[in-house]
């Protein structure tokens, strides 16, 4: 179908609206301030941001910031992991949940719950999960580790210092630098993928049922079936899915601030909580330079953004 | 005729109305607090409204952890309120922002005496020589013990001049030890700064010089005085470790009977009285060598710069300050009055002093009183909550037992340093 | 594969599913128990998952204490409203990105996707200042009229009708509907899976959100559960059962409304049956 060729203005018309009248205004007034130390307390006008003009000063700061460096790799750290794990794991229960089975709406439902949980619930207990010395999940691989160790001693080998440590000592989740940040990655992923499963369940149900009757009566497996009929189809929602997850994942925050506050050493310190520090964690706040930071966020964002939006018509279906 | 005199009263009857509403000033005051203390504030602006008929009192609560957040967004939209509650630990940074007004002008045009409060908590709210907010409460810290626990072990009540040595020795004994494995500890452990500096101060160490131009933590009677603390939990091992505590607060392993002390603060003792299922009392912090230093730190009510109505503001915050305040708020059981006993008001401040000491336990309440005779504020300044990110961060390793105190701190010094080096020049240029 | 084995193979994704969604419930569960604990239990660890007594008072306090019925009302005035307007403008601009054409439209796109990436925290004082030179601090207005764009939802609307079947719509074009024909009658049905999830998300978005409520109401009859609920959390102490009692009330509404939006996830949406 070809396209409409006009400016749909009475689509548009409401967003348009809202963007002028309530993101347009701050969006500038934040690219303003970030040129700027602005004393949070002055109320803000003209001469309050002529005063305290500094030009690229927080920009050239974050140059030389250490703290901001390591903000900024731990959260491509976060990303690079935390995003295909939570894209591919929602599709698959996204997959599994979409079909018609007593007790599904009842499933689908739990995976929404951590959404609804305080987040402070969500993140003592995935503390409590992660403690190196008392927590389940330690508890089980020294014990798991144990029985390894065992049969290599029976089999009169070698125990290997991996399975020694395994089975003595374990990950220090959270409280030891390198094992921070996958704790942190475990809790996000398993609280984020009922809200992307939701958007790809969304997308299933578009997916025209006639498709999957022709390939079967051409003789296609349930698994060519998936790689011939469903990702294709399913390839926008995909594309929206991983572009908002990638967004998100640069965006970490919640769990952060209430599992690690950071730490431990900034080994969980990442770019929004390196910025929310400087707004309102420190007394009195740094608005310029936490919104220096917002905007290298976007930066980032953007540019990944319009490379995915470039690469899209490659192998999103209906956008080509 | 009749119709005319009618129409004239009601006239003059709509007038006076209005001028008396023009007469009236609103003076809105910002605080945090639970819902009791919300309704105390408004019980007290009726009283006040009361005898003040032209001036309208208004209270914006904010919640506690987001209360400078929204503070803030009100000032820099040049909305904020008259008269606002404050912390004297963000004091300094908001005094330096010209965010306060001083009282001076205020104090002498009415001849008020502020003698009625702590001196401590007075100087805790003076920038640059000038006084910016009259205080409401004090907190300080004194060591919680579990009776039962000490009698088990033999132990007697500890004297109210017991040293650092006395204090180790109590906490050994109190320790527990099964197979191998701790499973009573001697003393509850916290990492925050309120809770270790009085370890520093009672060395004989500081943080800063007092004039705020030279980092002294990492000093050897400051270094020593911490290392004692953290060599409580990592040499003697009579605090539990991060592993034995494993995510328990400390306030909880002193509560469920893990831990025989605690070093806390008067707002425990609520929820002690309700749920210890243990005799406890309390004592004065321990003497070091320097004698038995705690801080005297607290909140009080300043008038905001951006007040228009800063002489109505004035006369709520001597009301909300005053010994009707006072008493009001000490009524409600969670603070220590910043009112002492003045012989001057002796009804006034007698009447705040026996609200305070309500029935025990604890039975030697009065050393929440007594403490504050050496207690010195925290040692904040501009950019104080700055320079301590840097320094909690430096020490998370020593809480670990990864790293000494003296190494910690000279690593992170010349940080903090810098910053004390720019406030340094950031004042000379203020003058 | 036959049909045993695929039975098989269903049943054992199920149990997979059922397990790790019973690990979801398990915070949920520990949110509710501590609101039946004893008043002044600490929200500590190790969990205990169920409290010896079941402790009503907890609800009974966080029902009288403060405006709860209030507050409750406020967040679905909240949530509602940003979701009406949300579903309404983000539905209208998706269509119009996906079934439109017209110049600078990928930039347009691009450009409304840039509110998605600074993050909010360094937007709401400006958005402040300007709610409060229009005067609308402490009203709904400031609330919910935010909510009228939301890249979030143009972009799920875009992903969405771009993803729906074409040929009704060409259907009806060649039987002479007009855009705004073909978009309420055709288009707009079929999108109601999406509409759903995109409802539920801007639901649970506007019921959970806690800073602008914060910065935009002073008070306290103005304030959303979230903001409200926060008096419990105090400087000292923060009464955790009092609390965990109203989260754990906050939950009923997203879950119904999560529920209700489940009805349009039924698998099998068929173009043939349509054409009839």
């Amino acid at each position: 179908m070809s396209s409409y060729r006009r400016f749909p203005w009475l689509f548009l018309l409401p967003s348009l609206v809202g963007f002028f009248a309530f993101n347009a205004g701050p969006i500038l007034i934040s690219l303003i301030l970030s040129f700027t130390n602005w004393d949070v307390f002055n109320p803000l006008n003209p001469k309050a941001i002529a005063d305290s003009w500094v030009g690229l000063g927080n920009y050239i700061e974050m140059w030389h910031d250490p703290t901001l460096h390591k903000s900024f790799w731990n959260t491509v750290y976060y990303v690079a992991v935390a995003v295909p794990l939570e894209i591919f794991i929602s599709l698959m229960v996204a997959l599994g949940l979409n079909r018609d089975f007593p007790g599904v709406k009842l499933v689908r439902t739990l995976y929404l719950l951590p959404t609804v949980t305080s987040i402070v619930a969500v993140g003592l207990l995935w503390r409590w999960v992660l403690n190196p010395y008392v927590g389940p999940v330690n508890m089980f691989l020294r014990w798991a580790g144990s029985k390894i160790e065992g049969l290599f001693q029976l089999l009169h080998l070698q125990v290997p210092a991996t399975v020694h440590w395994l089975a003595t000592e374990g990950p220090g989740w959270l409280s030891d630098e390198r094992w921070a940040m996958p704790g942190i990655i475990l809790a996000a992923v398993w609280a984020g993928i009922g809200f992307r499963m939701l958007i790809f369940l969304a997308g299933l149900q578009n997916i025209d049922k006639t498709y999957y009757e022709a390939a079967s009566l051409d003789g296609a497996g349930p698994w060519q079936q998936f790689w011939h009929v469903t990702l294709p189809l399913l390839s926008p929602t995909v594309f929206l899915n991983t572009l908002l997850a990638l967004i998100g994942g640069f965006q970490v925050f919640g769990l952060v601030y209430v599992m690690t506050g950071g730490g431990p050493l900034d080994a969980t310190n990442v770019l929004l909580f390196y910025l929310y520090q400087k707004a309102f964690g420190i007394f009195p706040p740094d608005m310029g330079y936490a919104s220096a930071i917002a905007w290298l966020l976007f930066v980032l964002l953007f540019a990944l953004t319009a490379i995915q939006w470039q690469l899209r018509k490659r192998w999103v279906w209906e956008e080509a | 005729m009749k119709r005319w005199s009618l129409t004239l009263g009601a006239l003059a009857l709509v007038l006076s109305l209005g001028l008396g509403l023009a007469k009236t000033t609103k003076v809105v005051v910002a605080g945090w607090g639970g819902e009791s203390e919300i309704a105390l504030y408004n019980e007290l602006f009726k009283q006040f409204e009361a005898t003040h008929p032209d001036i309208k009192v208004e209270f914006l609560h904010i919640p506690a952890r987001d209360y400078w957040t929204k503070l803030t967004a009100m000032f820099a939209a040049g909305k904020a309120p008259d008269l606002f509650f404050t912390n004297n630990i963000n004091f300094p940074a908001l005094a330096a922002k010209g965010v306060a007004t001083p009282l001076e002008p205020f104090i002498e045009k009415d001849n008020y005496d502020t003698g009625i409060f702590y001196q401590g908590i007075l100087d805790a709210f003076k920038f640059e020589g000038k006084l910016y907010a009259l205080p409401r409460d004090i907190s300080n810290l004194v060591v919680y013990y579990n009776r039962d626990m000490l009698r088990e072990a033999g132990l007697p009540d500890p004297d109210p001049n017991w040293t650092w040595d006395d204090f180790l020795r109590y906490a050994k004994a109190l320790t527990k030890e099964e197979n191998g494995k701790r499973t009573q500890w001697g003393v509850s452990f916290y990492t925050y700064f309120l809770f270790w500096e009085p370890w520093v101060w009672s060395n004989g160490g500081r943080w800063y010089s007092p004039d705020h131009s030279k980092f002294l933590l990492n000093s050897p009677a400051s270094v020593e005085g911490l290392q004692f603390y953290v060599d409580l939990r990592w040499k003697h091992h009579v605090a539990p470790t991060p592993a034995e505590a494993a995510d328990r607060s400390a306030y909880s392993m002193f509560l469920d009977g893990k831990t025989g002390m605690i070093v806390d603060g008067r707002w425990r003792v609520p929820s002690l009285k309700s749920k210890a299922k243990f005799d406890w009392d309390i004592v004065p912090f321990p003497r070091g060598k320097a004698g038995s230093i705690v801080d005297i730190d607290g909140s009080g009510w300043a008038i905001s710069s951006q007040s228009r109505n800063k002489d109505a503001a004035w006369e709520v915050l001597k009301f909300l300050a005053g010994p009707e305040g006072s008493l009001a708020f000490t009524k409600g059981g969670l603070i220590i009055p910043a009112i002492g006993f003045d012989p001057k008001n002796a009804d006034a401040t007698n009447a705040i002093l026996k609200t305070f000491f309500q029935p025990p336990p604890p039975r030697h309440q009065q050393h929440f009183l007594t403490v504050n005779k050496d207690a010195v504020p925290t040692e904040t300044f501009e950019r104080w909550s700055e320079a301590l990110n840097l320094i909690s961060k430096a020490l998370g390793p020593v809480w670990e037992g990864k790293e000494d105190v003296q190494t910690a701190l000279d690593k992170v010094a010349p940080a903090v340093q810098k910053i004390l080096d720019e406030v340094q020049a950031e004042r000379a240029k203020r003058k | 594969m036959s049909k045993r084995k695929q039975k098989i193979a269903d049943a054992v994704i199920f149990v997979v599913l059922l397990l790790g969604g019973l690990t979801m419930l398990v915070p949920f569960l520990w949110m509710v128990s501590t609101s039946f604990k004893e008043p002044g239990t600490l929200f500590d660890l190790p969990i205990q998952l169920w409290p010896d007594k079941l402790h009503w008072e907890n609800y009974q306090r966080v029902l009288t204490a403060v405006p709860f019925g209030r507050w409750y009302l406020n967040s679905l005035i909240i949530a509602l409203g940003l979701t009406f307007l949300n579903l309404t403008s983000g539905a209208l601009a998706g269509y119009a990105f996906a079934r439109f054409s017209w110049k600078g439209k990928d930039v347009m796109f691009l450009f409304s996707l840039i509110t998605l990436m600074i993050p909010a925290h360094v937007l709401i004082i400006p958005l402040f200042i300007i709610m409060s030179r229009l005067g609308w601090i402490d009203t709904y207005y400031a609330l919910i009229l935010p909510g009228l764009f939301d890249a979030f939802a143009i972009f799920l609307m875009r992903q969405n009708f771009i993803s729906l079947p074409r040929e009704l719509e060409e259907a009806a074009l060649i039987d002479g509907a007009t855009p705004w024909q073909i978009y309420w009658k055709i288009a707009l049905p079929l999108a109601a899976p999406a509409l759903a999830t995109l409802g539920t998300f801007t639901f649970l978005a506007g019921w959970n959100s806690f800073l602008w409520p914060l910065i935009a109401t002073n008070s306290i009859e103005m304030r959303p559960l979230t903001v409200g609920l926060a008096v419990f959390n105090n400087q000292f102490t923060t009464e955790w059962t009092v609390l965990m009692a109203g989260l754990s009330l906050a939950t009923i509404p997203p879950i119904i409304v999560f529920l209700a939006a489940q009805k349009y996830f039924i698998r099998g949406l068929t173009l043939g049956s349509l054409k009839g």
